[in-house]
């Protein structure tokens, strides 16, 4: 019955509500259809194979995060981790944030490790967003005027740069590097933040062209274009919608369904991201947009239940369930 | 210093202990304290126990485990397990366990005592491997609280622990509603007759509630407007304490009249102190509402229990829950970090037929405030009851007050 779990490559029916109730406090109504459209319709491309799930042993609050070469790393004792098939990354940060992050950059062929911390030439800052991507790693960073910047690292030389800074009364958070490019989301400090999404291009960040203004919440880039995500109702943040860039190029929006915030992930070319249970007996499912069609690819033991942000280590994905049919570790080669 | 003023700081001292347990009895000043009347639900009879009457055979436990305690004394400095040992004592009243420090459980003395040795060595050095140190917003951890308690004198530990007991002792009706509601444990005999503060309806029975189909499929009590976000890294209990005592009075007073009202300090806040202050500064905990407010040890409570624990207090009682998550990114995946245990307000669900449970809280972390990298998110929040249920679990207490 694992298998049977695990095989639910299941063309995806979207079904995208709008409701809203933020000055009553009443719940959104993420059950109730607005619109309904088949993404897979979108394309004649055969859909990638599902991944053949296979349980991590251990605990499964590791948070493991596993390569095709072999390397592990464990996020539950680190601020966070990340991999690629070539590199490690691993962030430190006292709790109480009165010192610059520190991480430990690890190149998995030679076993050299660089730090990168307050006393870098571009040097780290506490808190804040940090990816790792295929040639580089980018960081937040305090300018010596006090901007708030992105820091890019090149991983061959390890050379550092400072690229876009925030706007004054501005942030970001939520970097992600692919293949295909690095993405921020952008917010002020309203109440609630009016939140951009957009791709890091040089000192400049440019948003998602059909991205809304204001509601974006997760991005990245794929090769077939952008994928972002919306929050529906700014009192249940956890919710969002997501959409990707269809083969017509911008202006062409494939509705990708219902998702939580802050589990999109890039891996192995394709995005994934993450649905909680829409109904009492639904499991969890992780979520692949692959640039022509979205299928589900994981199913969690029976609900309620939920996922923990999916894990990419270069082409293969790690994920954690919380369920009531028991809770589990599992991990597959993505590409 | 002379000798007049540290009398005086002692006493001070001891007050700020034992205040927030120190019970108002059974009948309610009620001229001191103004319901809203403009709560968002529909009035129908709550069925909670008020407060009981100390009985002879439970202010004879009190003295035991009180007794007990003054013979085994501890250092502040003393190792986790040997502060868990002496401190971590239990009373048992008409057949429920209260444990110092834990609430209501249904662990066994030695269950409580290893459990809290073991929640207090990962509070003082997480495990290697399996966790670390992280930010922390406002509870009061294991470790915390024992240091706190073994630096007491013996005198000050004495009256605190009494007040601790005599406050638990008073609630048992209610621990025994909830049991048997909630969880299906028959009344014992004779219970409404010893217990009339248990009778919602003079001379009616409780009903056993196991089904969600009990309870409207929709609920929620407080105004959405009153909210607001903690001022200080460690003050989540304070601004949780806050916004409770605003939703009951409509009017908003200073975090800061909370924080000592809850003897809160930078370690933060103990859910004891929060439940004993709802209790003496609310009228959540009037026999219309939720009855007094108690910790109750949610380790054995399935997630069908639990959520019908919050349909009860939200649909029945009519009153807000504090909330007591590990406030992981894992539950809750918009952070940007994890965090340490938390207190939050329950204060709303939705249960529609055949959909997932959602509940509804009040979030006093704003983590704008103290992270500029994050963005602003609304203070009232709607989400996924399970993941809120295994927040609640995967907290070293285990509790939650209600």
């Amino acid at each position: 019955m694992r298998a049977l779990r695990y095989a639910v490559p299941a063309a995806l029916l979207v079904l995208a509500g709008c409701s809203s109730d933020a000055g009553s406090g009443t719940p959104p109504d993420a059950d109730a259809p607005s619109t309904t459209e088949s993404a897979t319709g979108s394309s004649t491309a055969a859909p990638a194979p599902a991944p053949d799930w296979q349980p991590v042993d251990g605990p499964v609050d590791r948070a493991v995060t596993r390569n095709a070469r072999g390397t592990e790393l464990t996020g539950a004792t680190h601020r966070e981790t990340f991999l690629t098939e070539t590199h490690s990354l691993v962030v430190e940060q006292e709790p109480e944030e009165s010192e610059p992050a520190r991480a430990v950059l690890t190149d998995l062929e030679s076993g050299k490790e660089s730090v990168l911390d307050g006393d870098s030439e571009v040097p780290t800052t506490t808190g804040g967003t940090w990816a790792l991507g295929p040639g580089s790693l980018v960081h937040a960073t305090v300018a010596p005027d006090g901007s708030y910047c992105l820091a890019t690292v090149e991983l061959d030389t390890l050379a550092a740069t400072r690229g876009w800074c925030a706007p004054q009364r501005h942030g970001f958070t939520g970097a992600r590097i692919t293949d295909a490019g690095t993405t921020l989301q952008t917010f002020d400090d309203a109440r609630p933040s009016c939140r951009t999404v957009g791709t890091v291009e040089g000192t400049e960040v440019v948003p998602f062209a059909d991205a809304p203004a204001c509601t974006a919440w997760d991005a990245l880039v794929l090769d077939s274009g952008p994928v972002w995500s919306v929050v529906r109702n700014e009192r249940n943040i956890e919710q969002v919608d997501l959409f990707a860039q269809g083969p017509g190029g911008p202006g062409d929006v494939v509705e990708l369904g219902v998702g939580t915030s802050g589990t999109l992930v890039g891996c192995g070319g394709a995005a994934y991201f993450v649905r909680d249970p829409q109904d009492a007996s639904d499991p969890a499912r992780l979520v692949r947009w692959d640039g022509t069609s979205v299928e589900v690819v994981y199913e969690s033991p029976a609900g309620p239940a939920f996922l923990e942000t999916p894990r990419c280590g270069g082409d293969v994905l790690t994920l954690t369930a919380y369920a009531e049919g028991g809770d589990e570790q599992v991990s597959a080669r993505v590409r | 210093m002379s000798r007049p003023r540290w009398i005086a700081i002692g006493a001070l001292v001891l007050l700020l202990a034992v205040g927030p347990f120190v019970p108002r009895g059974g009948d309610r000043d009620d001229g001191a304290i103004t319901p809203s009347g403009q709560q968002e639900y529909d009035a129908r009879p709550a069925a909670a126990a008020g407060l009981g009457e100390l009985t002879p055979a439970a202010a004879a436990e009190i003295d035991r485990v009180v007794g007990q305690g003054r013979r085994d004394t501890v250092a502040a400095r003393a190792t986790p397990a040997a502060q868990a040992a002496a401190l971590t004592r239990c009373a048992e009243f008409e057949g429920q366990r209260y444990c110092l420090g834990t609430g209501w459980t249904r662990s066994t003395p030695a269950e409580v005592r290893s459990r809290v040795a073991t929640e207090a060595r990962a509070a003082a050095q997480p495990v290697a491997g399996r966790a670390r140190r992280v930010e922390r917003t406002g509870d009061l951890d294991t470790a915390a609280r024992l240091r706190r308690t073994a630096a007491l004198t013996p005198a000050q530990r004495a009256a605190q622990e009494r007040a601790e007991l005599t406050a638990a002792a008073r609630s048992v009706a209610k621990v025994w509603l909830l049991r048997h509601e909630l969880q299906g444990v028959p009344l014992p005999a004779g219970f409404l007759e010893r217990h009339p503060e248990a009778r919602a309806i003079p001379g009616a029975a409780p009903v056993a509630r196991t089904s969600a189909k009990d309870y409207p499929p929709y609920a929620r009590v407080m105004k959405a407007r009153q909210v607001s976000s903690q001022t200080r890294t460690y003050w989540c209990g304070p601004t949780a304490m806050q916004m409770i005592a605003w939703g009951w009075r409509d009017k908003k007073r200073a975090q800061s009249r909370w924080a000592a009202r809850l003897g809160t300090t930078s370690d933060g806040t103990a859910i004891s102190s929060m439940v004993a202050t709802i209790n003496r500064s609310t009228g959540w905990d009037r026999p219309d509402h939720a009855g007094p407010y108690i910790v109750l040890d949610i380790g054995d409570w399935s997630y069908r229990q639990w959520s019908r624990l919050l349909m009860k207090h939200i649909a029945v009682y009519r009153a807000p829950v504090v909330l007591h998550p590990i406030l992981l990114k894992r539950f809750y995946p918009y952070l940007d970090d994890d965090a340490s245990g938390h207190f939050q307000v329950g204060r709303g669900y939705r249960q529609r037929p055949g959909k997932a449970m959602a509940i509804s809280y009040f979030e006093p972390w704003d983590q704008q405030r103290f992270d500029p990298s994050e963005p602003y998110i609304e203070r009232v929040q709607w989400r996924s009851a399970y993941k809120s249920y295994r927040a609640n679990k995967a907290h070293p207490h285990q509790n939650i007050g209600v």
